[in-house]
């Protein structure tokens, strides 16, 4: 280390000083200090310099300041800013608590020299000035590693720059506090006004210039504090309360802009005073509360605009939390899922609410398509509401958040209830292939006695023409033949189409009452069969078209009876079973039964798997029409023929009140 | 057809149309020779020999005439078995059917039929089908042995 070995003479000192304070003019507090601190390890041939403030608690030393050597070269301390309280700070400190210059020529030898903070230049001797204000110490000043010992005149010159700095850096930290001060205001969304005593406006930042309604703030300065009032009386209160009661006021107000216009705004006012407690004038803060409460309003109608839609639409919202595993949910997802705030909401549990029959398809879709390939989740699928377990149609979709390493963070969408939709897709699905089973049915069934005609009244002709009476009647039985089963198929044709279109209003009635009447109609051929009914009902009620239901059970009753063969002993068996998804009715018979291979065949319209019996085949189709007009499945169960047969159905649209079964028409 | 007769199975479940059939194929020679069945399960249990032709052995017949809507197994259904099975699929099929539904017809030639055939509304055409069904099929069609 290089250290300048002369202190020059006095002229140097005032140099110094006119330096520093020429930096005083543009630099800030901490460039002045460090200048100051050079000037000084110059002018006293020292290698350190150090500034501390010591804090009104006459306890805190608070470094502010290194000297530039003394950064660079030597302390690799805690920096600018650092705190200490007194009692820790080493022998360096001496100053403050012996309230005078000290100095130590012998550093290394002193007892008790306490600790420097790690890092610290070591200290050979050092020469420390307290600066004195009234009674409190200000501000230490300190140099060291003089090669020679410190002496008075060292002392003397550090006293000169001490006073100088001191003047500078108390003025400087002033000047920095107001600026800081006025910039925050200045910056402020709120409107400030500053006013004397009198009211007279003296400060207005921007945001008061705007909300008044001003072109500059220079219009302002002068006017009244207490125009801002539209009603003067409450601008009144407000100055008795501040000046007699000395209570600082707030509230609402009507203010009034420059122009005159009126709005509503939240004020503050208080006085502000000095030291001495002399009024200095007014402090009045405003706030725009139209606009505030246009936000409000605005923000409070659009969520509630997307509520009501979220319920007029049945979609809920929801948002999973991977890490957890667990989700939240909006009110009308809570309602689609039939399920209230004691739910556990799991991703397990989620995959409960699905329908078991898609759960393993969807927690495979969950894991390896939309976690495991990063896809958005689209699909839709069935659930079992939690609350009546009823099964609904849902549209799930939802976007992925994932962590850098690919792991989900989070999944936020929507789940949208379709049943209805679904219901409707079904419906036509089913309309489109009824009317393809009628197309066919038209093109082979109708076509078919035409032709028949057609080609025996040819075959007639030439009978007559030759003579071959002997063919006549058989012609003619062909012929006949083939306009009956024309006739009984366009009648049957009629009732088909008649139960898709006309609709009775729909009303309750008990299957008891619907099996009663399916057996008085059916009285004739069961007592000439000798067939024993019996029919154990549960009291279900249904609503729906009642010839529509009268019709159903009289069909498959109807049908049991033809099939009896030549069973001994013929039964019937009405009645209802409850399963899992609902009541399944049922229609058993111990006759002829039905091969496993034509079960589904026999639902046909016109088909028959006996050619040879009575009657067009309508009957089942019939019963099937209706049972998918109540939105449910018919089928049957027989082990074959001889084994007797059980047609069972479901009517899940006729379990529910007229007003939801949307889609019975 | 050498040694063995030939046989036309027809199916057919409408009793007056397999009548015209038979009548109009009775200049052919061949009319004593037809066997008519009444559904499909029956038809399928001639060809393959199960159900009521169990253990017999019927000849097989060398083509096969065949309605589309047949009680129990559908005339398209037995297309198809004959048409899978390796020692049926060489005998033609034709179709013989009231129907002239674009997806009937389609159905058909996609399930092998070798000859779709509309009956038609009127005995001089029918018949006018029938002859000319009986040069081509019976006459001039050249079948493996």
């Amino acid at each position: 280390m290089e250290c300048p070995s002369a202190p020059p003479g006095w002229p140097a000192v005032f140099a110094a000083r006119a330096r520093i304070m020429d930096m005083a003019e543009h630099g800030t507090l901490a460039q002045v200090l460090r200048a100051t601190l050079d000037e000084l390890e110059e002018l006293t041939g020292s290698c350190i310099g150090f500034f501390h403030f010591l804090e009104a608690d006459q306890e805190t030393l608070t470094l502010q300041a290194w000297s530039t050597r003394t950064a660079r070269d030597f302390c690799r301390a805690e920096g600018q800013g650092a705190h200490y309280p007194l009692g820790r700070a080493g022998v360096w400190a001496d100053a403050v608590r012996e309230r005078r210059p000290v100095i130590h020529n012998d550093y290394a030898s002193l007892p008790f020299r306490k600790g420097l903070p790690e890092g610290h230049a070591e200290l050979v001797r050092e020469m420390v000035v307290p600066i004195l204000r009234g009674e409190r110490i200000a501000a230490i000043l300190g140099v060291g590693n003089k090669p020679s010992p410190y002496e008075g005149a060292d002392l003397e010159r550090a006293a000169l720059l001490a006073d100088l700095v001191w003047d500078i850096a108390e003025s400087k930290r002033t000047q920095e506090s107001l600026r800081f001060q006025e910039a925050a205001l200045e910056c402020s969304l709120g409107a400030v006004a500053l006013a004397d005593p009198g009211g007279r406006i003296q400060y207005v930042n921007p945001a008061y210039v705007a909300l008044r309604g001003h072109q500059d703030r220079f219009r302002c300065l002068g006017l009244s504090l207490w125009d801002f009032w539209a009603d003067p009386e409450t601008a009144g209160a407000v100055r008795r309360q501040l000046f007699e009661e000395g209570r600082a006021a707030e509230g609402e107000m009507k203010a009034l802009r420059f122009d005159g216009t009126p709005f509503d705004a939240h004020f503050t006012a208080s006085v502000a005073r000095d030291a001495q407690g002399n009024l200095l004038g007014v402090l009045g803060t405003f706030l725009d509360e139209t606009e505030r409460r246009r936000i409000e309003d605005a923000l409070r109608e659009r969520e509630f605009f997307f509520k009501e839609s979220q319920r007029a639409a049945a979609i809920g919202s929801y948002k999973t939390d991977f890490r957890t595993g667990t989700w939240r949910s909006s009110a009308v997802l809570d309602r689609l899922f039939g399920i209230d705030e004691s739910y556990d909401r799991t991703v397990a549990n989620w995959l409960r609410i699905v329908h078991p029959e898609d759960q393993e398809a969807m927690g495979a879709y969950l894991v390896e398509e939309v976690i495991g390939q990063q896809r958005p989740f689209a699909r839709e699928y069935r659930i079992n509401r939690i609350d009546d377990g009823e099964t609904r149609w849902v549209n799930g979709l939802g976007e992925l958040a994932f962590d850098p390493e690919g792991r989900p963070l989070s999944m936020i969408g929507t789940i949208q209830d379709i049943t209805e939709r679904k219901l409707r897709d079904e419906e036509l699905k089913h309309k489109n292939e009824e009317m393809e089973r009628f197309t066919f049915m038209i093109s082979h069934d109708l076509k078919g006695p035409l032709v028949t005609v057609r080609t025996f009244l040819g075959y007639l002709e030439q009978d007559l023409a030759s003579g071959r009476s002997e063919r006549v009647a058989k012609d003619m039985g062909f012929i006949r033949e083939a306009t009956g089963k024309m006739g009984r198929l366009l009648e049957d044709l009629l009732e088909v189409s008649r139960v898709g279109r006309v609709v009775n209003p729909p009303v309750q009635v008990t299957i008891g009452e619907l099996v009663r009447d399916a057996v008085l109609a059916l009285a004739g051929a069961i007592s000439s069969r000798g067939v024993e009914i019996r029919a154990e009902l549960a009291a279900v009620t249904l609503h729906g078209d009642r010839p529509r239901l009268e019709a159903l059970w009289q069909n498959l009753l109807e049908n049991a009876i033809k099939y009896l063969g030549d069973q001994p002993a013929p039964r019937v068996e009405l009645g209802v079973e409850a399963a899992p998804a609902g009541p399944v009715f049922f229609v058993r018979d111990n006759g002829i039964g039905i091969d496993p291979r034509f079960q589904e065949k026999i639902f046909g319209l016109f088909d028959q798997l006996d050619p040879a019996s009575e009657g067009t085949g309508l009957g089942l189709a019939l019963a099937r029409r209706i049972v998918e007009l109540n939105g449910g499945r018919i089928w049957v169960e027989s082990e074959g023929p001889g084994h007797g047969s059980c047609f069972r159905f479901t009517l899940p649209a006729a379990l529910r009140p007229a007003k939801e079964a949307g889609h019975e028409r | 057809m050498k040694g063995e007769p030939f046989v036309i199975l027809l199916v057919e479940d409408d009793p007056a149309h397999a009548e015209i059939v038979r009548r109009n194929l009775e200049d052919f020679r061949v009319a004593n020779r037809i066997v008519h069945v009444g559904d499909g399960q029956e038809a399928l249990d001639y060809l393959f020999r199960e159900g009521a032709h169990q253990g017999a052995a019927p000849p097989l017949p060398g083509l096969v005439l065949l309605d589309l809507r047949l009680p129990k197994v559908d005339g398209l259904e037995v297309l198809k078995r004959i048409k899978a099975d390796p020692g049926l699929c060489r005998i033609p099929v034709v179709v013989l059917t009231t129907s002239a539904a674009e997806a009937d017809m389609a159905r058909a030639y996609d399930a092998k039929a070798n000859s779709y055939l509309v009956k038609p509304v009127d005995l001089e055409k029918f018949t006018g089908l029938m002859e000319a069904f009986g040069f081509y099929w019976l006459a001039w069609n050249r079948y493996p042995d």
